[in-house]
């Protein structure tokens, strides 16, 4: 009988004669064997393409545009065994997978928390399944960076911030499990505090996207997603371990989530994750002090009735990085120094997991309290409000010199930001061909620093109004929306040894209009033109001093005007039977684009003399073609093609703009095959970055680094161990040991980047407790 | 029963989660004062060796440090040819009240560091007077003599070598780098 529960059943349903040889669909819904709930959030990957969609609320989802012949569904849902389904396709099918989730439980809640689902028109790129797994172990930017058109700015081999079409910090928002991210984005060096084994689904979507997430979406959205909190009672996990051999590092990760039987209308989930590292290895040496110990946890409660249900979220992120010690530099002399070395001066010939000075420790909070109600059958409102810690310590290479000072051990740079948000909105469902979105946000924030001076104390105060349309028909789609926002920022900080609080207000108007046209089964396109503003940040107006580890003294300007911007995005998706291919083109147009520009004299410190930089705001474009393109050989070989172009100038100074990613191109092909029931993979990739030398003149430390390669393998299995399923792979990242120097790395003035990284990833989906029918029949 | 249990510890945990609430939090910036250590202030004072009633300063102070205001005061070296003298560095951080005297501390620090002295265009011997633990130079005590009358520039950097001090200027990161007018008549 538990066998059964292991076993899918599969019901073919014929719904469409078949027209032509490649104009055929599957369909399908993913439920549970037991309780036949509908199952949301499932990945299911079409073989041999490997093209991956998630199942809607109703645990639908659909492949179209596929030819005669045989295809596998791959499926996988949290606390499920990985599923693998053939399908001989001859007509249309509509494939009905029982998942053997969880007991038979008679249910006693109907109407669950059902989304109304809200496509863009702007394309939004998925990272879920199989290519999620891949994944497993990699930092947020990292990961990120599959979707074409996403790189990172990165600082060093451990810190890595996501960069959409080349924008990447104040100009990207990240929207995790809801709640927009408020970590602390003044410098480069600070990477999003997000922990990704979270997620079940992470999501970009490129291009301004102000109306629905906020005024500052500008280069594009981050979404973080985790599942859906189950419907069906037990409980069940997934473990994920990652070992690497660059760093050393080990990495494990579990989730666990369940409902209860005898409350059942209450669902839960607690997950949490362990990382630790050492010094990272470049082909030649260990770069001192780059270990990283971080520790992340979160739970969710969930109580659900029938037209209302309520959520409780809390996470806690940890962190602690080292800083590559070499990095730590004082003055100019010390990068000039730098920069002449070929091998840096803390190279390392041995392995060390000691994190000691420079290194910083975060930690990030958030709590999120979610509501919605059904309304009517058509209408739905939804309330959340969450609160967000944020505290920043950095720690300098050395200790003060006083003695007293010393003991203490106090970091350098103490920033603490708290933030409060509060959304409300009502959507609607298909009304005469409409769906709609309407609603209001507000947000508190409070920064408050102890230690080096370096953006002021602030209170900021944000609420916007929004409302957007949708007109869906089946070849035609429109979208519209607009929305108000107004900013308020007060400020505190010293200036000649007396206490200035300014007093800032800015408000703007954003909105956007978009189309999809769908004219046939082989050609889908996007259109969508849309505004974004962002108010100029503290650090803009007011940073004023030595920026450490960079080297040069950096000045707001208190006079800037809020950064607007308009994108247009245009996409198309071409598929047949042998080719996918995604291409999308864009244009941003900005006005007032805040840069740092160099002043034209160095300023004289007692510490030598050093650039100044200010802050200053132009006319600028950023324009660029990312496309990916997947080419089906036959079942076992397929072949992936992307490649990123970007273009960016300053009209008001006439010169490019500065740490934008230079054109990179991609190939993989993959290989695999099945034997006695257990599914294999091999894969191999090769990247090219080219050298960028669009890079305005006499701006930087040192002229941009060459062009590179990179080769990566992987190599994978699906497979049972008695009843439990297993996915194992090894992946070796820079295969060949290159040695290179990244221009979006901001530690190639001190260091190669890091070499050959051979990584074992597992996963294990876990069924830990489910109730027994007859259990129940006894009582 | 088992369920209810861990409801019951479930909801607990979420609504006691330890919220981290700073209380000390304030709008205000902190005090000045309460900022971390700054090197704002390098005084010379040379002794002529032959008459030591006769001393001659040379001084560059930031009092904000580096950044914010420019320095309030930046002297040229003014020495006379052809002479021998004792030279005393001093460290000041003018951010804290009272003013702190860096250098007594870099003196306590010294095996971690060291100054140099480079001259350019004008004629000066330097000999270091103090040494570390390790008998390695310091520089915060020595011995300039001069040439003949002529202008140039002295570069005196303090080079925070912890572990790595060997004597050169090489290792280490650069906590003061100061180039004064040097004039010799």
């Amino acid at each position: 009988m538990r066998l059964k529960h292991f076993m899918l059943l599969l019901f073919v349903a014929i719904t469409h004669i078949t027209l032509s040889q490649c104009s055929l669909k599957i369909s399908g819904q993913v439920i549970d064997l037991d309780d036949g709930s509908e199952l949301a959030d499932c990945a299911i990957t079409l073989l041999p393409m490997n093209k991956v969609v998630t199942t809607d609320s109703h645990g639908q989802f659909v492949f179209s545009d596929l030819c005669s012949t045989n295809y596998s569904l791959f499926v996988q849902h949290i606390g499920c065994s990985d599923t693998l389904i053939k399908v001989n396709l001859i007509k249309n099918v509509f494939v009905k997978i029982k998942l053997p989730h969880s007991a038979f439980e008679l249910k006693e809640v109907d109407v669950m928390d059902k989304r109304i689902e809200m496509k863009q028109t702007q394309m939004r790129s998925d990272i879920t399944g199989e290519e999620l797994d891949k994944t497993r172990g990699l930092t947020l930017g990292e990961a990120l960076k599959n979707v074409s058109g996403v790189t990172s700015l990165n600082t060093g081999g451990t810190i890595s911030k996501p960069m959409i079409h080349g924008m990447q910090g104040y100009r990207v928002l990240i929207v995790n499990n809801g709640v927009r991210h408020e970590g602390q984005q003044w410098g480069n060096e600070h990477a999003p505090e997000v922990d990704p084994f979270i997620a079940t689904r992470l999501s970009v979507i490129k291009g301004a996207n102000a109306v629905r997430y906020g005024s500052d979406a500008i280069g594009g959205v981050v979404l973080v997603e985790a599942p859906e909190l189950p419907d069906t009672t037990g409980v069940t996990g997934e473990v994920n371990m990652v070992g690497a051999s660059n760093g050393r590092s080990g990495i494990a990760s579990a989730i666990l989530q369940g409902k209860f039987e005898k409350l059942k209308n209450f669902s839960w989930r607690a997950q949490g994750t362990y990382r630790k590292a050492g010094s990272i290895h470049t082909p030649n040496y260990y770069m001192k002090n780059t270990g990283v110990e971080e520790y992340n946890f979160s739970y969710a409660l969930a109580y659900h009735r029938k037209n209302w249900g309520t959520e409780v979220y809390y996470s806690q992120f940890n962190t602690k990085v080292g800083v590559f010690s070499s990095a730590h530099i004082h003055n100019l002399t010390d990068l000039k120094n730098a920069l002449e070395l070929k091998k840096p001066a803390d190279s390392l010939a041995e392995f060390s997991y000691q994190i000691g000075r420079p290194n910083q420790q975060i930690e990030h909070e958030l709590i999120k309290s979610k509501t919605h109600f059904h309304l009517t059958n058509k209408w739905r409102l939804n309330f959340q409000y969450a609160y967000q810690y944020n505290k920043r310590l950095e720690f300098d290479k050395h200790k003060p010199l006083n003695d007293s000072l010393a003991a203490l051990n106090l970091p350098e740079l103490d920033y603490r930001i708290q933030t409060q948000t509060a959304d409300l909105v009502v959507e609607h469902d298909n009304i005469k061909s409409f769906r709609g979105q309407f609603g209001g946000s507000y947000m508190h924030q409070f920064n408050n620093y102890l230690g080096r001076f370096f953006i002021p104390n602030y209170i900021s105060q944000t609420w916007g109004l929004f409302a957007t349309e949708r007109f869906v028909k089946q070849h035609i789609e429109f979208e519209a929306g607009v929305r108000y926002d107004e900013k308020y920022l007060q400020s505190y900080f010293y200036k000649n040894n007396e206490l200035y609080s300014p007093n800032l207000k800015f408000n703007n108007v954003s909105w956007n209009v978009g189309a999809i046209y769908k004219p046939n089964k082989h050609f889908n396109a996007f259109a969508n033109i849309g505004s974004a503003w962002r108010a100029p940040a503290p650090n803009e107006l007011y940073s004023n001093g030595i920026h450490h580890g960079v080297g040069a003294i950096e000045r707001g300007r208190e006079s800037l005007n809020p950064e607007k911007v308009i994108n247009a995005t245009l996409s198309g998706i071409f598929q047949t039977e042998k080719i996918q291919a995604e291409v999308t083109a864009y244009h941003n147009q900005f006005q007032n684009f805040i840069y740092m520009n160099p002043a034209l004299n160095p300023e004289l410190t007692i510490k030598g003399a050093f650039p100044v930089f200010t802050f200053e705001q132009a006319k600028a474009r950023i324009s660029g073609l990312d496309i990916k393109s997947t080419f089906v050989i036959n079942h076992h070989w397929n072949l992936m093609a992307k490649a990123m172009l970007l273009r960016a100038w300053n009209y008001t100074i006439n010169d490019y703009l500065i740490y934008m990613p230079s054109d990179r191109f991609e190939l993989n092909a993959r290989y695999q095959f099945k034997v006695s029931g257990n599914r294999y993979f091999v894969a191999a990739g090769y990247q090219y970055v080219n050298k960028q030398w669009r890079v305005p003149a006499q701006t930087d430390f040192a002229p941009p680094p060459e062009a590179f390669g990179l080769v990566a393998a992987e190599i994978g299995s699906l497979f049972k161990l008695g009843k439990q399923s297993l996915n194992i792979s090894i992946a070796a990242n820079n295969l060949l040991n290159t040695v290179y120097r990244d221009y979006l790395d901001r530690f190639r003035y001190y260091t190669d980047a890091a070499g050959r990284n051979i990584q074992l990833r597992i996963k294990m989906p876990l069924i830990i407790y489910k109730p027994k029918t007859k259990m129940k029949n006894e009582k | 029963m088992k369920n209810k249990m861990m409801a019951a510890i479930v909801s607990v945990l979420i609504l006691f989660a330890a919220c981290k609430k700073d209380k000390d939090l304030q709008p205000l910036p902190p005090p000045l004062t309460n900022s971390p250590e700054l090197i704002t202030s390098l005084k010379l004072l040379f002794t002529d060796s032959a008459n030591t009633s006769t001393v001659l300063t040379a001084y560059f102070n930031d009092p904000d440090g580096p950044g914010g205001n420019a320095p309030v005061q930046f002297d040229s070296i003014k020495l006379q040819p052809n002479k021998t003298y004792l030279v005393n560095l001093l460290l000041f951080d003018q951010t804290k009240n009272p003013v702190d005297t860096v250098s007594k501390e870099i003196w306590e620090e010294r095996d971690e560091h060291m100054f140099f002295f480079q001259h350019s265009g004008v004629t000066i011997q330097t000999l270091y007077l103090d040494v570390d633990t390790k008998s390695l130079p310091v520089g915060l005590s020595t011995k300039w003599r001069t040439g003949s009358a002529s202008n140039g520039t002295s570069k005196i950097t303090l080079k925070h070598q912890a572990g790595t001090k060997n004597g050169t200027i090489t290792p280490g990161e650069t906590d003061v780098e100061v180039l004064f007018q040097t004039k010799l008549n």
